[in-house]
């Protein structure tokens, strides 16, 4: 039996030795943040073959990681799943911080894919899949922060991949509550958009189908594909969401401008005539009262009259994204852009000798009226 | 190298059965010997207390300040005070909810009211805190103060389980920046304290705080903490309707410019009122995109975190605690704002 009464012998127990660090994967580089990309589309789109594809590319060396929003908001960012150049695949659960998010700059996830980062060194690019039905609108806010921030990451651009089969019934659903349904959510959104699984209709259907889309966003560029093969950098490097977009300005189709303005999700674009110069307060006043107000402001007083009368039969407009490249005077070239309710301004260089000076405003939303919405611009933001 | 837990000489070495209770104490062999006979009875107990630690030893730290664990039991809220939606489970759902809208709510008159008695709450109990700061004093002692006064106003103490958070207020000394988490540390001669009061009182919330001076601080100390106070003085004499919510930044910018600190980016003002945390966002710096135009009935927060170095910040490995970069002082100083028909009421303000 043991004896109590005699103290037992003392034991060794060594506190744990500190590890010596190791030596960062890739040298950081405190000057180039990592582009964000959002793929969108609704499950069976191919949303996941086009990630699988670009993460299992190796022509492309670079190191993506892929973030899986599961549950169609920034709470959800819960995954990453990494294929090093090597074709090793990482999975991991991202640490989400649990602080009092509502009153920090950051969101959550965008915390959780720095400390990735830290954690196992650089990605050239992340992609950001979400889930089939989320809408992209919030995510991209999450991700479009503030320059001032200097976050490791930034947002390039959204990316949505449409089921060819089925999306001409997605498109066509009816919201109970009246707003835009997610199918519609995601092409206006977008910056990219990919018809894919063509193979499985008939060429009268795409036509039909690409008619359909282009009349809700005609900004983006499109393109084909069976089995989401498309080349990397018509979805990657796209700089969406500061002065150097690509796409948006260069090759927009001459619309039949005249169109009902009704509930329907459509794509507006006005040029500015030369000798209109922007003014940046009056600008300001005008995007804030557009974007915040969902209300376009009179060209004059009589007019505000009467559409105050008119005003319960026409619909609240609502902008889903603008984007606009305007002359500020001096051939300064200064590009805008929106999501929702979130713009920002870029000082875009200058229109050289000899080129034709060219504004331009694209708007993507419900219920706006070209005619009124141009009127009001040019009444209201210039000089 | 750890230390007996009697005298405090160097050892590694452990009682055995301490070892197998999982319980940490260090004993060098003559205070063990020394001590079997009680160690083995009453004295158990005491002697194999958790001493005073640092949580996180392997962490590196920015500056001097370390935390000192183990943290005080969690204080009881009388049961006749109601709570917030997460007083018991540790997660807001009601205002988590609303996390994507930029919606800012216009109060009623009576909602109003409801926010201008917890503010008055708020002040009285931030008032009483300060009066509890000393050289010697632990910040845990100022969080216990907090706390009886919130019970004594029949009021819910904000931060408690907020997120899990583990205290009643927050206490931010020197480098730490904002989120404090009170606990066995003593306040030292020269220190920089911030008090963070939150109160949930008749369904509203309240949130004001202050930066005080332990002691005496050294000049460049209270040029940060008078820079930061006039900072958010200026930027409360901006709010009017019709104002922009992005140009506070630029006001709070322009004088840390001027003194030669730095703007913290990471933390924002923010909506208050049936909710802690709510639209809209205000960010401190300048150029930013934030939303939204003041309103009459609109009641938010400004609350500017100014650093002697570098605006940039890290949390600590307890999720909360933000600290400078380079480990350099930060202070802070917030109200709750109500915008009225043709300026500002601060709410937090006898």
């Amino acid at each position: 039996m043991e004896d109590d009464d005699l103290p037992p012998d003392l034991v060794e127990d060594h506190p744990p030795v500190q590890p010596t660090p190791k030596a960062p994967i890739a040298a950081p580089n405190i000057h180039a943040p990592v582009p964000v990309t959002i793929v969108t589309g609704f499950l069976g789109s191919g949303k996941t073959t086009l990630v699988t594809r670009l993460l299992t590319d190796t022509t492309h060396g670079k190191r993506i990681a892929v973030i899986l929003n599961e549950f169609g908001d920034s709470s959800g960012i819960d995954k990453a799943l990494t294929v090093d150049k090597d074709g090793e695949e990482a999975q991991e659960w991202l640490e989400l911080n649990n602080g009092c998010m509502c009153c920090e700059v950051k969101d959550a996830g965008v915390k959780a894919i720095e400390s990735l980062m830290k954690k196992r060194g650089k990605f050239d690019y992340i992609l950001v899949e979400t889930t089939g039905l989320a809408d992209p609108g919030p995510i991209a806010e999450m991700f479009w922060l503030d320059e001032a921030v200097q976050s490791d990451i930034y947002l390039d651009g959204i990316v949505t991949v449409v089921d060819s089969k089925f999306a001409p019934l997605h498109l066509g659903e009816v919201k109970e509550d009246g707003s835009v349904n997610e199918c519609v959510k995601q092409i206006a959104m977008s910056d990219r958009i990919i018809l894919n699984k063509t193979d499985l209709i008939s060429a009268d259907e795409l036509l039909k189908l690409e008619k359909d889309i282009t009349e809700i966003n005609s900004a983006a560029l499109r393109t084909r594909s069976v089995k989401s093969d498309v080349p990397i950098d018509f979805i990657l490097d796209l700089h969406a969401f500061d002065d150097r977009t690509k796409g948006w300005f260069d090759d927009l189709p001459t619309l039949a401008q005249v169109h009902k303005v009704d509930q329907s999700v459509k794509t507006i674009m006005f040029p500015i005539p030369e000798s209109s110069i922007i003014s940046l307060p009056k600008l300001e006043t005008w995007l804030q009262q557009v974007l915040w107000t969902n209300t376009i402001p009179s060209v004059s007083v009589e007019t505000a009259a009467t559409a105050a009368v008119s005003e319960s039969v026409v619909p609240k407009p609502q902008v889903i994204r603008l984007k606009a490249l305007l002359h500020v005077g001096e051939r300064k070239k200064l590009v805008i852009q929106a999501v929702h309710e979130l713009y920002d301004k870029f000082e875009a260089g200058v229109w050289k000798e000899g080129e034709q000076v060219e504004g331009k405003v694209v708007l993507i939303g419900r219920a706006l009226d070209r005619q009124a919405i141009m009127q009001s611009f040019l009444a209201n933001a210039t000089e | 190298m750890p230390s007996c837990s009697v005298c405090s000489t160097d050892t590694t070495r452990k009682c055995p059965k301490c070892l197998e209770k999982g319980i940490d104490a260090y004993f060098c062999e003559p205070c063990f010997k020394a001590n079997w006979a009680t160690h083995k009875l009453s004295t158990l107990l005491t002697l194999c207390q958790p001493k005073e630690h640092n949580p996180f030893p392997f962490h590196t730290y920015t500056g001097k300040l370390r935390p000192v664990y183990p943290l005080s039991p969690k204080r009881e809220v009388l049961p006749t005070i109601a709570k917030p939606d997460y007083a018991e489970t540790g997660d807001p759902i009601s205002e988590r909810k609303l996390r994507n809208s930029s919606q800012i709510d216009v109060l009623t008159p009576e909602e109003i009211l409801g926010v201008r008695k917890a503010c008055i709450i708020g002040r009285e109990v931030l008032e009483e805190a300060k009066t509890a700061v000393k050289v010697g004093v632990t910040t845990d002692e100022i969080d216990r103060v907090v706390h009886e006064a919130c019970m004594a106003r029949n009021a819910y103490p904000s931060p408690l389980n907020y997120y899990n958070f583990p205290k009643s207020c927050c206490t931010s000394v020197n480098e730490v920046i904002c989120h404090g988490i009170p606990d066995r540390y003593v306040l030292q001669d020269g220190d920089i304290l911030n008090i963070d009061i939150s109160v949930f009182h008749g369904g509203y919330h309240a949130d004001l705080n202050e930066t005080v001076y332990v002691g005496n601080v050294d000049a460049s100390g209270r040029k940060l903490v008078e820079t930061t106070r006039e900072a958010l003085q200026k930027a409360i004499e901006f709010v009017k309707p019709g104002m922009l919510y992005r140009d506070i930044g630029e006001v709070i910018q322009k004088i840390a410019d001027r003194e030669g600190l730095s703007v913290v980016r990471t933390y924002c003002g923010h909506g208050i009122g049936k909710y802690f945390h709510c639209s809209p966002s205000i960010p401190h710096y300048a150029k930013n995109k934030a939303v939204g135009v003041m309103k009459p009935g609109h009641i938010f927060t400004i609350e500017p975190m100014i650093s002697e170095g570098t605006w940039k910040d890290e949390q600590w490995p307890d999720r909360w605690t933000a600290v400078t970069a380079d480990g350099k002082r930060s202070a802070q100083f917030e109200e709750t704002l109500l915008v009225t028909e043709d300026g500002v009421e601060i709410l937090t303000r006898f």
